[in-house]
């Protein structure tokens, strides 16, 4: 009992010694610039465990490309034309992963069933619960009348539509062009190194 | 040589002592006279980590090197490091369980059982104190002295035996050759402060990033997690089960800091594990962080352990008390731990210093057969074989790291 008494007083005289030269400022970390403006975070919808606070964090970030690091889509392939009655499924991977993969046919459009279970339509604010550790992904859908229409911010590798936010899209009639933007987070944060990536675009149609 | 006067003291246990002379000076320009001239850190280590993958923060007074870490690498694994030569730091830290030992309590090179359970030493360069419950240990530089000259209980067995360590390693070709190279500015490299920096380099090095939830989370392979593994994490993170609060973050700890954090987290809590006759209390020895302090409201309070590799780290809590992660979640639902007879009777959930996030929850038994699948994805296969972390002198009678 002595004995850990004087090692833990030893110690903990280190530790205050600590406290003072090597956790201290060594000066030179480059703080972030102040935000100027506020990103404009209205109707963008939540899923996973995303928050706005990551979003903020992504939006103010300059974004960078990086191949390995950016976003592929999967579904919906380029071109392809998607029915208007069924709210699809949308998939990607991060370019660089092993996840790089043909799915099936029957996979594209299993979306109407899981579309069912967002009837009661899309959350669009996060309860500050769980801040984001790890990648989250911005996907901005726009047609060239509407820019950014629809705006989903998830920490999921696959986002379902909801009805409403597919009606959204299919009334246009136009083509639709989907860009998602990943960043990796720490603590809601966009961590060293983290982005944001900037994905290929990907152009599909809504049919009648 | 301004350490010679310290060593008889040293001799009586005043490491840290020796370690306050000149090893941690800081970053200069603090103190008496003209600041030594900083040498540049050599710029010879890369942790390898994923793009947005924390690093951890590295004294400015112990920056990484391939050899430093080389000679870390062998001081862990070496059993010249404990009195009688029959232990060294992995006797206790076992790579294939995840540097941990399998046992309620560490058994010590004397056969003294330490009170608590032997901790995994991955990822510790996260860390913003290390061991179990004690907020004044924040270096692996000085918690590496607590095994090797430790008395309460003997783990490595070499208080008072510093000069018979030091000849030891002099001994040693391997050393001869490693310590200048690893200590290149010193005329006597082979000293205790600089053993203690070598394994803390290679302990830094030491480094979890390729279990199945990082390839989903941080690499985004969104075929990494099975579905259950993905039903688990919602429950893991959700305000029902609240354990992302404790046990968030990259680490799956709240008490981190690493390079570029900004600011440090140090927690601690009681989870109601005990509650001795009904008093709060925790047993005679373990009673968290207030073995430290005295306070009455650090009773039974510890730090919440890093979950990765936590299918491999059992048996589970500080003092191995709990056999299977199926019955640490048991223990979660009941909102604290009932112990119906014995010694230490007592309903934990009632404890008075438990935290205000163990309110119990109910599960159904697929919801916990999720939770355990998605505690098992963030075991990393990789790290149990990695040739970076094994053995070295095995390696040499093998032909050298594959
Ligand atoms: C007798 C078994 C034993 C030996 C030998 C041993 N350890 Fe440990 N280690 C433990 C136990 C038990 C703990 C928890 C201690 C506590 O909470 O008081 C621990 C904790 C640690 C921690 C803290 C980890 C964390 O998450 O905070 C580190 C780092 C560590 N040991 C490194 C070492 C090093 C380096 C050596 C060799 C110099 C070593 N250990 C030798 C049993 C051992
Ligand atoms: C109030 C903070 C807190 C919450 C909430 C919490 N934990 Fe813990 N956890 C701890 C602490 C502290 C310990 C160590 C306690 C001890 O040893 O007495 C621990 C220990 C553990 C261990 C054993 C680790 C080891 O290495 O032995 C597991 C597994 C675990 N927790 C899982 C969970 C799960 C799953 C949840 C959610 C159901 C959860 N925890 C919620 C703080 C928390």
């Amino acid at each position: 009992m002595k004995r850990i008494g004087r090692i833990v007083g030893i110690v903990s005289l280190a530790g205050a010694v600590f406290v003072g030269t090597s956790v201290g400022a060594c000066g030179g970390e480059t703080e972030n610039p102040p935000a100027t403006n506020e990103p404009d975070l209205t109707g963008v919808i939540y899923t996973g465990a995303a928050t706005d606070e990551a979003l903020e964090a992504l939006l103010l970030a300059a974004p960078k490309t990086d191949a390995a690091q950016g976003v592929v889509v999967d579904t919906p392939a380029a071109g392809a034309t998607l029915p208007k009655d069924v709210p699809p499924t949308i998939e990607w991977h991060v370019g660089g992963s092993s996840a790089a993969r043909e799915p099936s046919a029957g996979e594209r459009f299993v979306g109407a069933a899981k579309a069912i279970a967002s009837f009661f339509g899309p959350r669009e604010a996060w309860a500050h619960g769980a801040p984001v550790n790890g990648r989250a992904y911005l996907l901005v859908f726009s047609t060239p009348k509407s820019p950014e229409l629809v705006r989903v911010f998830t920490t999921e590798l696959s986002y379902t539509f909801d009805a409403a936010s597919w009606t959204k899209l299919a009334l246009t009639g136009e083509p639709v062009t989907l860009v998602v933007t990943n960043a990796i987070f720490e603590d809601n944060r966009v961590a060293q190194d983290g982005g944001p990536f900037t994905g290929e675009a990907v152009t599909f149609s809504i049919g009648p | 040589m301004k350490y010679l006067p310290l060593l008889p003291l040293a001799a009586r246990g005043s490491f840290a002592a020796l370690l306050l002379l000149g090893a941690f000076a800081g970053c200069g320009g603090e103190g008496e006279g003209p600041p030594a001239p900083v040498p540049p850190a050599p710029a010879t280590w890369d942790f390898g980590l994923p793009a947005g993958y924390p690093k951890p923060k590295v004294p400015a007074d112990n920056p990484m090197s391939v050899d430093k870490v080389e000679l870390g690498r062998r001081l862990f694994y070496d059993k010249r490091l404990s009195g009688n030569e029959t232990q060294s730091c992995a006797s206790c830290h076992d790579q294939k369980l995840a540097f941990t030992d399998g046992r309620a309590g560490g058994l010590g090179s004397t056969g003294e059982v330490h009170p608590r359970s032997s901790m995994s030493i991955v990822n510790v360069g996260y860390l913003s104190t290390l061991t179990w419950a004690n907020p004044l240990i924040t270096e692996l530089e000085e918690q590496a002295l607590l095994p090797l000259f430790g008395e309460t209980p003997v783990e490595l067995g070499l208080a008072g035996k510093e000069d018979v360590l030091l000849e030891r390693l002099r001994k040693e070709p391997v050393y001869e050759a490693l310590f200048p190279k690893a200590f290149p500015d010193e005329a006597d490299p082979v000293r205790l402060e600089n053993v203690v920096r070598a394994i803390g380099a290679f302990e830094r090095s030491v480094i979890s990033y390729q279990s199945a939830w990082d390839r989903y989370n941080y690499g985004g392979d969104s075929k990494a997690l099975s579905e259950a593994q993905k039903r688990g994490k919602d429950l893991f993170f959700s305000e029902k089960l609240e354990c992302f609060h404790c046990h968030g973050g990259f680490n799956f700890s709240d008490s981190v800091v690493h390079d570029g954090s900004t600011f440090t987290e140090t927690m601690f809590h009681n989870t109601g594990l005990y509650n001795l006759g009904g008093t709060g209390a925790y047993p005679e020895g373990n009673r968290g962080v207030y073995e430290v302090t005295s306070v009455t409201t650090d009773m039974g309070r510890f730090r919440a352990p890093t979950l990765r590799n936590i299918t491999l780290t059992a048996p589970y809590m500080h003092d191995g008390s709990i056999a299977t992660l199926s019955e640490v979640l048991d223990h979660y639902a009941a909102g604290g731990r009932t112990i119906a007879d014995g010694p230490y009777a007592g309903v934990g959930s009632t404890n008075p210093y438990k935290s205000e996030l163990i309110n119990g929850f109910v599960l159904t038994e697929d919801e916990k057969a999720d939770v355990l699948a998605f505690l098992a994805a963030l075991t990393d296969d990789a790290l149990l074989t990695d040739p970076r972390f094994a053995d070295p002198w095995k390696q040499d009678s093998a032909g050298g790291m594959p």
